[in-house]
Parts: structure tokens; sequence; C-alpha cells
């Protein structure tokens, strides 16, 4: 055993030494932070580290952490042991350099350990400065070295204690209570960091116990599948988005990266970043290539997909990040370490080698998840509309301060009235819009809002109808309401009530339900409190002298002219000079009406009305119900029963189950039979009996051209003026 | 209440309907997302297809 005194080389190094700890000892924020907790609880970090370095080539398996009754700490590991034969240049025992000189720990001599955390490299001379007293036991050839400090100082020379089998390092430590703030340890700090190092030390078990009276706990942690099952337990109790935890992992050019990443349905954005085990907390050169290597990755894959089709949908790097958990852990040779709190990675070349490492992975995984990765974009393309969205919806009420109008857009109409109750807003669209509705209105109530469609032709397939650009923005606007989460407002509601005003066609349909689905998704509370409207403007407006009539729909007008055209009217049938007029009139006129619109659907299905009526039956006189093609066969049936019957005959004949299909369907199988259904037949049969009963024979509904002689004629008397 | 969020098309069950203050959406995010295509004029009402057979009522996103 070497003692500096025996050697009487108790030189200027040595008094440096000594000086060295005493510095620790008068300034500690320097060293490990601060003094408070986080100070407090870095020492135990800091030995921690030592086991972890052990670890990290394979030379430690289990690391126990102990707090002790009296707030000491234990910290126990399966390692080689810290050296303990005698220091070439220091002349004293290798254990004794490491703790009592600033920077001597091993991991600077990089043949010992090719990377190491520890805190810069302060070492556990730093734990040992501060602490009221330590204890070291090296379990190392058999024996047991033992070694006491106080304050950083030697009470007495390593000596060796007894036997063993067990090989180790054992350090035992008290914070001294002059230096820290407080020395109450915290298990749930010191257990999270624990837990840490099971995730980033894959296969390592440590174990954390506490022995204080009333807080006796113990776990351990040991993790096969590391920073993976560190993903899993951050996204515990989160809905992921896809299933499988992304995992990277690649050595190059000294350094290796490993990331595991997994999104959920969350906003938050949360990326872990380590550098050698130490949390690297305010980023760096690491995060940095992370996040370039994520937003280049599922933006190409976006791309090359066509998953984004908009160039203003395509996703930023924030965007990418929303609801990521991830962990990415470095392991650097020299780590540089910069920032605030220290914890800022500034290896500049880490960069590229975490970015190329994490680009090639991420899209390995994109091309073989393609599933996953769509799920993976699609909530990118979302988080960035929603901003985009909100972005919007702000400067929609910020525009509002910034106009003399009060923001209100040019093409309203305003009423004068600023009792909302009584005001009514009408949203019109369409030709005959804007301008009439403005000249009829009560100016006092009522504004008018004129909003235009737009035609918008797909692919030529059909021609869609949607809204002009900014015209929902312009309703927000003269609504007043603003728009969005939290930007919606109902009591800002400048009108009492929001009238829908398009006109009456499909086009004017297709714009009235755009709008009403854009306030039932953006505005439900005026839906649901009823003040949204829909006008029914009239379609014709029919009149005849000084009398005026609207219509609202085309089935009113047709009955509207009928009965205009019926008054006064006399119909009188040449072969026996029948006279129908009024009710009369009326009826068969309503009959033949009837009976061309079912002829319309029958030769809408491809038979000549003239040829299905032709194909009345000579007894029953009903009309065909269904036409059965089998092969060049055409079967006409008049009703359901015939129709039955013939099918069973035809299983009975075929012996075996027979497929049918519709004229005109698509079928996978050949059908034995085709049939086509008349509807309508049940309907004509009623039309042409009443029409019988009344006298006319079907053959009179067509004009025949041999004999030109029409079948009635039409009186009319001058009586009729008016709407009936 | 039981609905279907228009964006994620998420099934949604509520008893109440203050427990879903983004009605008809899960939640605020599938809203501004949602918002953001009527700002920038992504719905459209499909229309008479050319061939003049009449188009479906419904409505859709891009």
């Amino acid at each position: 055993m070497a003692d500096v005194r025996e050697n009487g080389e108790y030189s200027a190094d040595n008094i440096q030494v000594l000086e060295g700890l005493e510095a620790v000892r008068k300034r500690p924020a320097m060293y490990i932070g601060d003094i408070s907790d986080a100070g407090l609880h870095h020492l135990v970090y800091e030995v921690v580290d030592n086991a972890i370095d052990e670890a990290m080539i394979g030379e430690c398996e289990q690391i126990n952490v102990k707090i002790c009754p009296d707030n000491s700490i234990v910290v126990l590991d399966d390692g080689r042991g810290i050296p303990v034969d005698i220091h070439k240049t220091e002349g004293i025992p290798a254990v004794q350099v490491i703790m009592t000189i600033l920077h001597a720990g091993g991991k600077f001599d990089r043949s010992t350990y090719k990377v190491s955390g520890g805190l810069h490299g302060v070492g556990v001379s730093v734990v040992n400065a501060l602490s009221e007293w330590l204890e070291v036991e090296v379990f190392r050839d058999g024996k047991i070295h033992f070694q006491a400090y106080e304050r950083g100082k030697p009470m007495g020379d390593l000596t060796v204690r007894g036997k063993t089998e067990r090989r180790g390092t054992r350090v035992h430590f008290k914070p001294d209570a002059d230096i820290f703030e407080t020395t109450e340890f915290h298990y749930k700090t010191l257990v999270r960091r624990v837990r840490e190092l099971a995730y980033l030390n894959p296969g390592v078990s440590l174990t954390l116990k506490d022995e204080r009276p009333g807080r006796e706990q113990e776990e351990t942690f040991c993790y096969e599948d590391g920073l993976i099952e560190f993903v899993r337990h951050l996204n515990e109790n989160k809905g992921v988005i896809h299933p499988e935890i992304i995992h990277v992992k690649k050595e190059a050019a000294g350094h290796i990266v490993e990331a595991a990443l997994q999104y959920n349905d969350g906003f938050s954005e949360a990326i872990f970043t380590f550098c050698n085990n130490i949390n690297t907390h305010e980023g760096g050169t690491h995060l940095s290539g992370f996040k370039a290597a994520l937003t280049r990755s599922l933006n190409n894959y976006a791309k090359r997909q066509v998953l984004v089709k908009k160039e203003s949908d395509i996703p930023a790097g924030d965007d990418f990040r929303e609801g990521l958990t991830a962990v990415l852990s470095v392991k650097v040779p020299e780590p540089q370490f910069e920032g605030q709190t220290k914890t800022k990675l500034g290896n500049r070349d880490v960069q590229g080698v975490v970015e190329q490492a994490v680009g090639e992975g991420l899209a390995r995984f994109l091309e073989e998840n393609p599933k996953s990765s769509r799920l993976i974009i699609d909530k990118a393309v979302t988080a960035k509309r929603a901003r985009e969205a909100a972005r919007k919806a702000r400067e929609l009420v910020q525009r509002k301060g910034a106009l003399l109008s009060g923001g209100l857009p040019g093409k309203l109409a305003d009423c004068s009235s600023k009792d909302v109750n009584s005001t009514e807003l009408f949203i019109v669209e369409g030709d005959s819009a804007g301008g009439t509705a403005k000249q009829g209105r009560y100016r006092m109530t009522q504004a008018i809002l004129p909003i235009r469609g737009k035609i918008l032709n797909v692919e030529k397939a059909r021609i869609d109808k949607m809204l002009k650009h900014n015209e929902i923005q312009t309703i927000i606007q003269a609504l007043g309401t603003g728009i969005g989460v939290d930007g919606f407002d109902v009591t800002k509601l400048r009108y009492g009530k929001i009238i829908v005003m398009t006109d009456a066609d499909v086009d004017g349909s297709h714009i009235r339900t755009l709008l009403l689905t854009f306030f039932f998704r953006h505005m439900a509370e005026l839906v649901s409190n009823g003040s949204i409207y829909i006008a029914q403007p009239p379609l014709y407006r029919l009149s005849k002298r000084n009398k005026e009539q609207y219509i609202h729909s085309e089935k009113e007008k047709e009955a509207a002219l009928l009965a205009l055209g019926i008054d006064g009217t006399v119909l009188v049938r040449s072969s026996d000079g029948a006279r129908f007029e009024d009710e009369s009139l009326a009826e068969v006129l309503e009959l033949l009406s009837s009976l061309e619109d079912r002829a319309a659907i029958i030769q809408r299905m491809g038979i000549m009305f003239r040829e299905y009526v032709d194909l009345r039956h000579p007894e029953t006189r009903a009309f065909p119900f269904v036409r059965v093609m089998r092969g060049e066969e055409s079967l006409y049936f008049y009703s359901h029963e015939e129709f039955e019957d013939y099918r069973a005959r035809l299983v009975e004949e075929l012996e075996r189950e027979i497929v049918i299909a519709d004229l005109g369907d698509e079928v996978e199988e050949a059908p034995d039979i085709l049939v086509q259904e008349f509807r309508e037949s049940r309907a004509i049969s009623e039309a042409v009996e009443k029409l019988e009963s009344l006298g006319f024979s079907l053959d009179s509904y067509f004009p025949s051209e041999e004999n030109g002689e029409a079948v009635c004629r039409l009186e009319y008397n001058s009586s009729g003026d008016d709407f009936p | 209440m039981h609905f279907t969020c228009p964006g994620c098309q998420k099934e949604m069950v509520v008893s109440r309907r203050e427990e879903a203050p983004d009605f008809p959406f899960c939640g605020p995010r599938c809203r501004m997302a949602d918002l953001d295509r009527w700002f920038t004029g992504d719905y459209s009402v499909p229309g008479e297809p050319v061939d003049g057979l009449p188009g479906d009522l419904t409505i859709e996103g891009p």
C-alpha cells in the first residue's frame, strides 16, 4: 500500500489535488449545477454512471442503488472493480486517484472506455468532495479493498479487509449538509433516472431500494428491448396512431445512433435525447439531425406516394412532430456539452451521422409499412391544416379591428337596426339573388349578403358546385361570431336570424347543402338554437289579368296550369258527344297525365309504350308485370304468382337452383334467366281501367294516322277568368 | 349520443351533448383541420354528371 506521506512525495502536485477538491467545495454549483435537489441527486447519478460505463462495455450486469435510513446512498455494481494498483504518475492507488483528483476518471483514457457518461468527466471525486463521508469497497482479485474519506480527504490508506469471490465496486456516501440546502433524497426522482438508464442500456438490471423507515420499497428494471420499451412506456395509456414502434440503430464513424419512435393521437411532442446516457434536455446536434431526417423522410415519402396533393398541404417540421414520442440515444467518443445546464450536445459531426442513420431507417420503415405510413402522413397534414385554420381564423378577427367599416365585408348590405333580435341576414346566392333582394328588402332589419357559387369541373365526369374563394370568410365576418376552437362566440352574433336563400334549382340546393353543412359543423349552436332558416323563394309567378299566384314547385305549377286550362273548357267526345267539364274534365286530364308519366317510364326501359300496351292480357286485361328472357325467348307474366310458378317449373326442369339476374345488372355467373320488372304495371292498369270506365278506349290514347278523325274536340266558354 | 367524427371517422359515444364540446368532431384538431378545408374551398357538392344522370347529394372532401 502506497501512501503519499510514506513515499515522502508530498509534492506540490498533491497539494494541488487537495486544492482541487477544496475548489469543488467552495464552488459546488460549478461542478454539479446547483446545491439544491437537482445537485444532490446528481451525486447519485455520477456514481451510477461509473457503473454504467462498465455495463456499456459488457463488464457489468447488475447495479444496485440504495437509499439508507440516514439518507446516505449505496451504489453497488458487479463490474471489474476500480483498479487498486499504484498509479504511475501519482504514486498512489488508482482508486484513490479517481476518488481524490478532479478529471481523473478512466474515461479520459479512450482505450479504457470508448464512450462514457458521467457529468462531463468531473467524476466521482466531486461526489467525494461534497460528501460528509464516503467509503469505497473494491472487490477485485479475490480481495475486498477498502478506503474511507471525509469531505474528500482520505481517512487512512487503502486496506484489504478480507477475501471475496465477487467482483465489483461499492460506493457508500452521505452528502454534506454543510454544502447542500437539502440532503433528503426523493425516491421518485431517483427511480426516474434509474429506469431511464435501464431503458438506455438493454440487458442491464438496475435495482433501486429505499430503506428509510416508513418508505421502504424496491424496484428492479431490466429491459431487453431498450428504447423500444422506453417508447412503449411513454405511450402507455395513450391512443397510438400505428401499432409498430419504429426502431433505428446504426454504428457509423465511431458513433452509435439509436432511435425509437411512435405517434400517438395527442398533440404534444415528446422527444427525449441522450448522449452517452446523459439526458440532453437542451437538445443539440443529435436532435437537429433527428428532426431534419424526420421531416425530410416523411415529406419525401408523402410526395412519392402522392399522399399530399396540394403544395399548401405539405406539412412542416412541427406538424411531423405533433403526437410524436421518440427516444434518441447517441454514443459519442468525445462529447462536448454546451448550454445553460450543460445538457446540449455540441459535436457538429453528430448531426450528419444521426440524420443519415435515422433517414435510412425511417425510409425503410415507411416503404415496408404503407398503412402506418399513411396514417402518420395524414396526421401531419391534419396538424398542418389545423394550424393554418387557426391562423386564418385569428386573421379574420384581427382584420376586423383594422378596418373602419368595423371589418364588415364590402358586399354586405347591412341593416340599420342594432337590435339583434329583430334583424335578419339573408345569405343570397344565385343570379336572381343579390340585386333583387337588395331592392326588395326592409332596410331597417334586413341585411343582404350576396355570395357566389362556383362550378368545378372534376375530370369532366360531372359538374361540381362549390363556394367561391373566401365566401366562407365573408360569411363569418358578416355574422361577427369569429370561428374555430375558442374562436366562436355565439353572443357576438350580429343578427337574430340567418336566412339561407338560394335559387330553387339543383345548383341552389347544392349551395344550400354546403352552407348548412358548414353551419352544422362550425356554428352548431346557431343550428341548435334555431337561428338558421331556409328561404323558399317561389319558382314562378303566375299572373292572369290582375291576379297573381306564386308557384313553389314544378308539380304545383302543373296543377295550377291544369286548373287554369280546365276553367271554362269543355271536352266533347266525338263518338258519342259526351261532355266533360270542371271536375270530370280534371279527372280525365289527371288520368291522362298519370298515364303519360308511366308511359315515359316504360319507354325508358327500352320498350315502346305502344308495344307494351299490345301485350295486355286478352282475358284478364292486366298489363305485363315482368318480362323474362331465356336465351332468345321472351316471356311475359302478369302477376307475381305466375312468375313464381314459372320459376318453380324451371327448377324442376333443370333439376337445380336457377340463377336469376336483373336485366342490365353486372353478373359474375351466367344467369339462366334475365328478368325485367315493370313496376308501373299496376298503376297503368288502374289508369286505363278508369279511362275505360269513362268511355275512352286505350286505342284512342294513340293518335292513328289512317283515320285522322279526332277522338275529341275542345269547346271554350268565356266565363272562367278567375283562378280556382 | 352517438356520432361519427367527419374528420377522422372516429365513432364517438357520449352520454350528454356537453361531453362533446367539439361536436360533430371528435376534438379540436379535427375541427380546425376541417375548418381549413372550408377556408381553402376544398368542399364541393358533386353535381350532375355530364351524361345527365343525377348526382348524389353528398358532401365530400378533396
